[in-house]
């Protein structure tokens, strides 16, 4: 889809915002305008999904996912783990990507930490509540990149936040 | 046809300046190849959230790679405002567009 008309938008500062957004003559309402959005068209998008299998089709979690994928140009994909049969045989359990829209699969079990992944593992409070500390004044914040992120594999990060459940 | 790839390989593909989409928000968010961006140094992306933001963007506008975003939101949801967007921004060193 190239673009979306829209009405409501016509009056309000969004569109001061967005010089990228066309005012035209609404071609079935003559004399009066519509507005067009352009598709948004990522060069990458990137998603944490539950499974992937060995072609690149990919079960995440919501129908978001998929349409991400679809709108962007690279679709790079973590997922908790790989799966030896067809997914697109048996999407169960969640929204099928499938490969074409895929452009590299990584596995990271533990990818959304501390976020959670259920049914694989919940959000980790106690880094999130660690997270937030730090971020209070911008030096604290670069000390926590330093602590967990910067010059750390995420190997090493996973070894590092004790509460992340690795799917055996 | 896709490639199955370490997080380093994937990471090559990110170039400062690039428009990046993001799913998630708080749950069920790469932050593998979030941290994976933060360790290159990528600098001046614009995200934009699908389909509202959280601790992947507020990661990345801390660590100084972002210079837009395009979103409804960015929040820690129940757990309150998103520290590093809030700081960033009310030092004006970040540009907030709305498409949703």
């Amino acid at each position: 889809m190239p673009f979306i008309p829209s009405r409501g938008v016509i009056g309000t500062d969004l569109v001061n915002l967005h010089p990228n957004w066309k005012i035209i003559e609404d071609p079935y309402n003559e004399g009066h305008d519509i507005l067009l959005v352009p598709a948004i068209r990522p060069d990458i998008a990137m998603i944490h999904a539950f499974k992937a299998d060995q072609n690149g089709n990919v079960l995440a979690p919501s129908y978001e996912d998929r349409m991400v994928a679809q709108a962007s140009d690279k679709v790079l994909v973590t997922v908790e783990e790989i799966v030896d049969y067809d997914l697109s045989e048996d999407p169960r359990g969640g929204h099928l990507v499938p490969w074409p829209f895929v452009s590299l699969v990584i596995h990271t079990p533990g990818g959304s930490h501390p976020g959670g992944m259920k049914p694989h593992y919940e959000a980790d409070n106690t880094h999130f509540e660690r997270y937030m500390e730090a971020s209070r004044t911008a030096d604290g914040f670069n000390a926590y990149l330093d602590e967990f992120v910067r010059g750390h594999t995420e190997d090493e990060y996973r070894e590092m936040v004790t509460r992340v459940a690795v799917p055996a | 046809m896709t490639r199955i790839v370490s997080i380093e390989e994937a990471g090559n593909r990110f170039k400062d300046g690039m428009l990046i989409a993001t799913t998630g928000g708080n749950e069920r968010s790469s932050m593998a190849l979030t941290r994976e961006i933060v360790r290159r140094g990528i600098k001046d992306l614009t995200l934009v959230f699908t389909p509202a933001g959280g601790i992947q963007g507020d990661m990345l506008i801390g660590a100084g790679a972002v210079t837009a975003i395009d979103t409804g939101s960015l929040t820690f949801g129940e757990r309150g405002f998103a520290p590093n967007y809030r700081r960033v921004a009310k030092e004006g060193g970040i540009a907030a567009l709305d498409s949703t």
